[in-house]
């Protein structure tokens, strides 16, 4: 062979797709005949934090875990106004309410089996060793199980078991300390995917390696910083679209945008880079591959009311009345909407807020001159070194500035961001905080940041140590509520209080992007599995498609 | 030369133990704890303690530095608190392609860097040696992750020659996937190399030229070839294999950048990660494993010095 063909050949190998040019495809999720089996790959930058479903507790890893594992409760897998809404997933029907919502009754359903290497039926014993095994490796997501009776206990090590989780044959019985309605949503999350006790105990350490799974694929392969690889759990109920789905791991997210637009990957998950989302939005060949959804997030200012100056209601207004939230959205690129709520939009109990929605200069620096402190007064900002809260953090800084705050801005590592903002004793004025929900419902949020009974001194999420008895008393009130639409108006209500109070002043409801690749179908975004790598697939192509209709 | 040997293994055994206990010290010195991190944003008091004692951070520092270096000695560099993967296991995965990289990088390096810095100092003030040192100032200052990615956008995505970065393993691809995925990452970091290695050379050569021995021998009549070859070049490089014996070592401890915009999952990448994840275990690892290779190839340089240059002897 000539030199220059084998130069030729050996630049071409390797980087090109074997099939159909990205253009066969029609565009969007929703074209295209769904082909049956292929292989889909995905890209992403960082490896998961965790694959083991007690331990994972990131969003973007969501996918992933969720791929090997499903819930007795689950979200619908098709896009729609309900999918926010909880349904049955592996038990038969949404729980039974015992004693007056302080126990929950589930079964599980009789064709629930375990994918290899177990493979036999998931029983109710499994659901509760998964939850009990979260005390064992000091899970992310114990809080959300520790209304459970005897959850505490356990968690000392005053009892060998959970004594409110009772599980007979295929029944599980869950008894609380007192109502809460949202222990469902729980039930929901990935913390409550079953593990099979002969396996979680053989590899207490590494599950990681050897997830056995109930959902639509099994782990073939994760070689951490390479690639996760799933194939299809032929013993499960929900049988997805593709044989086997490849996610490659180191990928920056510049060059799987470049890969996604080659047709060398289906998909990623990251976030599209400011420049490259700008670019692909004007471009009317990959417009329609290009997905925004909301984030069902909230980023505030959080500001200190235990101490000088914010402790003075005036002081928290002026701030609130000198920001121009507009602002923030250029800094986010537009990728968010303007909040002048704690709620997003798409969380039962949002009402879009009615105050601070203009800057008021001249309001903002009387309510400081009222407050004594006439020539001004200085603060400092905390935020952290990752993008955009730097630049953020510098609008805040001049718009502040035009009512006579005088703002030092200090940058902390992303990485001790919250545990440093998390200290009250560390008394810090004002911080940028940020919350994207765990599940879509409001006491995820009020309960969480703003009822001051949750103020702790090591990790503390209610960053203004906001602690007012009237508000503390209605999210109480509201946890135990079971009527949802009550419940959600309540929240509203809630929401409207912290308002007044100027707790916090929300400037962004984030929204998140993604890149698709034109040959595949099927996919939307949900706020809380992010996707549902069962549910895509590989489009027919266009000439295949036309080829087809004219032979018949 | 056994006791110098001897000497210079403790002295290197105790850079080791100093480079673990400021590694150490400056990891507690950041605040951060690790168990907060891993509890997640509801974490108790509770749950944080019980992992501080599941992970032994509740234990005195000096203890921990202690109980660390007596498992290290012993090979037992422990278990990364996130991916929970052992840490010599990591390791020992992520060397090979930091290996892979360098080694290209190095040959790259050396290839462009020492001719073009020997034509630049035979021909001094010429176009030559002008064109030479506007390579090398490039070379020298682009930084590597914008020369990975305009490379990248050009070579890769316009004009689709090589892969959009990823590393391909021998096994699996063979030797033409695993040079075509490392093409560009090699010339990526060898041109930044290039630049300082013309430069020394040119200035090594022009120094070696003027120097009495290489006049005679051009006096007594020897091919210009010859004087470059054997007189020149053979002295010239001395300082080249110093700096060429603690490049590589330093590369070994990763090369973070250009790891990162092609993807290739090297040691540096590995040491990013556990830093900003507070993943004692793994810093300390990919530390010590890269102090080590700066340990050794010190020592390998002294000792291949004593080959090039007859005159060193080493002093027991």
């Amino acid at each position: 062979m000539a030199p220059s063909v084998f130069v030729a050949l050996w630049l071409c190998s390797g980087c090109g797709s074997n099939g159909p040019s990205p253009s066969s495809y029609p565009p969007g999720p929703e074209s295209g005949k769904p082909l049956h089996g292929g292989k889909l790959i995905f890209l992403r930058e960082t490896d998961p934090d965790y694959l083991d479903p007690g331990l994972a507790y990131t969003i973007l890893g969501a996918p992933l875990v969720q791929a090997c594992g499903r819930t007795l409760l689950g979200y619908p897998r098709r896009p729609g106004p309900d999918m926010n809404h909880l349904e049955p997933d592996m038990a038969q029907s949404m729980p039974a309410v015992l004693e007056g919502g302080r126990v929950y009754a589930l079964k599980v359903r009789s064709d629930e089996r375990f994918g290899a290497p177990v493979l036999r039926h998931v029983t109710a014993a499994d659901f509760k060793y998964a939850i009990e095994r979260l005390f064992r490796v000091d899970s992310p997501g114990l809080s959300f199980f520790m209304n459970i009776e005897g959850a505490s206990d356990f968690q000392l090590h005053k009892a060998k078991e959970i004594r409110g989780l009772v599980a007979r044959g295929d029944s599980l019985y869950i008894r609380l300390d007192s109502p809460r309605p949202a222990l469902l949503y729980a039930l929901a999350m990935n913390f409550a995917i079953p593990v099979p006790p002969e396996v979680g105990e053989k590899h207490a350490q590494d599950y990681s390696q050897h997830i056995v799974s109930t959902g639509p694929f099994n782990l073939a392969e994760y070689s951490p910083r390479r690639r996760v690889v799933f194939v299809r759990n032929p013993v499960c109920r929900v049988q997805p679209f593709a044989d086997t789905v490849e996610v490659r791991l180191g990928v920056t997210a510049e060059n799987a945008v470049a890969q996604i637009r080659k047709g060398q990957a289906d998909g990623g998950f990251f976030e599209l880079p400011a420049s490259e989302y700008a670019r692909l939005r004007r471009d009317p060949q990959e417009h329609d591959q290009v997905q925004v959804a909301d984030d069902l997030s909230v980023y505030y200012l959080a500001l200190n009311m235990r101490i000088k100056p914010f402790n003075d209601l005036r002081v928290r207004q002026a701030a609130a009345w000198a920001m121009d939230r507009r602002a923030l959205v250029k800094v986010w690129c537009g990728k968010g909407d303007v909040a002048y709520e704690v709620l997003p939009d798409g969380i039962p109990g949002y009402a879009p807020g009615e105050l601070y929605h203009v800057p008021d200069l001249p309001k903002a620096r009387e309510l400081l001159r009222q407050a004594g402190y006439p020539g001004g007064v200085d603060v400092t900002l905390y935020a952290r070194n990752e993008e955009p809260d730097p630049r953020t953090a510098e609008v805040f800084q001049a718009q502040l500035a035009e009512a006579g705050f005088r703002v030092k801005i200090e940058i902390i590592d992303g990485a001790s961001f919250y545990a440093e903002v998390g200290r009250p004793s560390n008394n810090f004025q004002l911080m940028l905080g940020s919350w994207i929900m765990d599940f879509p419902e409001g006491s995820d949020f009020m309960d969480v940041l703003l009822n001051g009974e949750r103020i702790t001194d090591q990790h503390n999420n209610n960053l203004s140590l906001y602690d007012n008895k009237a508000v503390n008393a209605a999210i109480d009130r509201n946890l135990a509520e079971a009527d949802m639409p009550k419940r959600a108006a309540e929240w509203a209500r809630i929401d409207k209080a912290v308002m007044r109070d100027c707790a916090v002043v929300p400037y962004l409801h984030a929204r998140n992007t993604r890149y698709y690749a034109r040959r595949l179908g099927g996919y939307f975004y949900h706020p809380i599995r992010v996707l549902y790598l069962d549910r895509v697939y590989i489009k027919e192509p266009r000439a295949a498609a036309a080829a087809f209709k004219a032979a018949r | 030369m056994t006791a110098w040997l001897v000497r210079r293994l403790l002295w290197s055994m105790l850079v080791l133990v100093i480079v673990s206990g400021v590694t150490f010290t400056i990891f507690f010195a950041i605040p951060a704890n690790p168990a907060e991190l891993i509890a997640g944003k509801y974490a108790s008091k509770q749950t944080i303690a019980s992992i501080e004692k599941r992970l032994g951070l509740d234990q005195p520092k000096p203890v921990q530095f202690v109980r660390f270096l007596g498992r290290a000695a012993i090979g037992d560099w422990g278990f990364s608190y996130t991916s929970q993967q052992q840490v010599r296991e990591a390791i020992g995965q992520a060397f090979p392609k930091t290996l892979s990289l360098t080694f290209g990088a190095v040959v790259v390096w050396l290839l462009l860097g020492i001719p073009i810095g020997v034509i630049s100092a035979l021909k001094p003030r010429s176009l030559w040696d002008r064109l030479a040192m506007i390579f090398a100032l490039i070379g020298i200052s682009a930084p590597a992750y914008w020369l990975g990615l305009v490379f990248l956008k050009v070579f890769s995505d316009m004009l689709g020659w090589f892969p959009l970065g990823d590393y391909a393993e021998i096994a699996q691809g063979g030797w033409g996937a695993w040079a075509h995925h490392l093409a560009l990452p090699w010339v990526t970091l060898a041109l930044l190399y290039a630049g300082w290695y013309a430069r020394m050379t040119r200035a090594e050569v022009m120094h070696v030229s003027s120097m009495d021995y290489v006049r005679t021998a051009r006096a007594k009549g020897l091919s210009p070839s010859t004087v470059v070859w054997k007189h020149v070049l053979r002295n010239a490089l001395l300082p080249i294999v110093t700096m060429l014996g603690m490049d590589v070592a330093y590369l070994f401890g990763g090369a973070v950048l250009t790891e990162t915009v092609f993807g290739i999952p090297g040691i540096g990448g590995l040491a990013w990660r556990a830093i900003r994840q507070r993943d004692l275990p793994m810093v300390m690892g990919t530390v010590l494993f890269a102090a080590i290779f700066i340990v050794v190839a010190n020592l390998l340089v002294d000792i291949v010095y004593t080959f090039l240059d007859p005159r060193i002897k080493v002093e027991a």
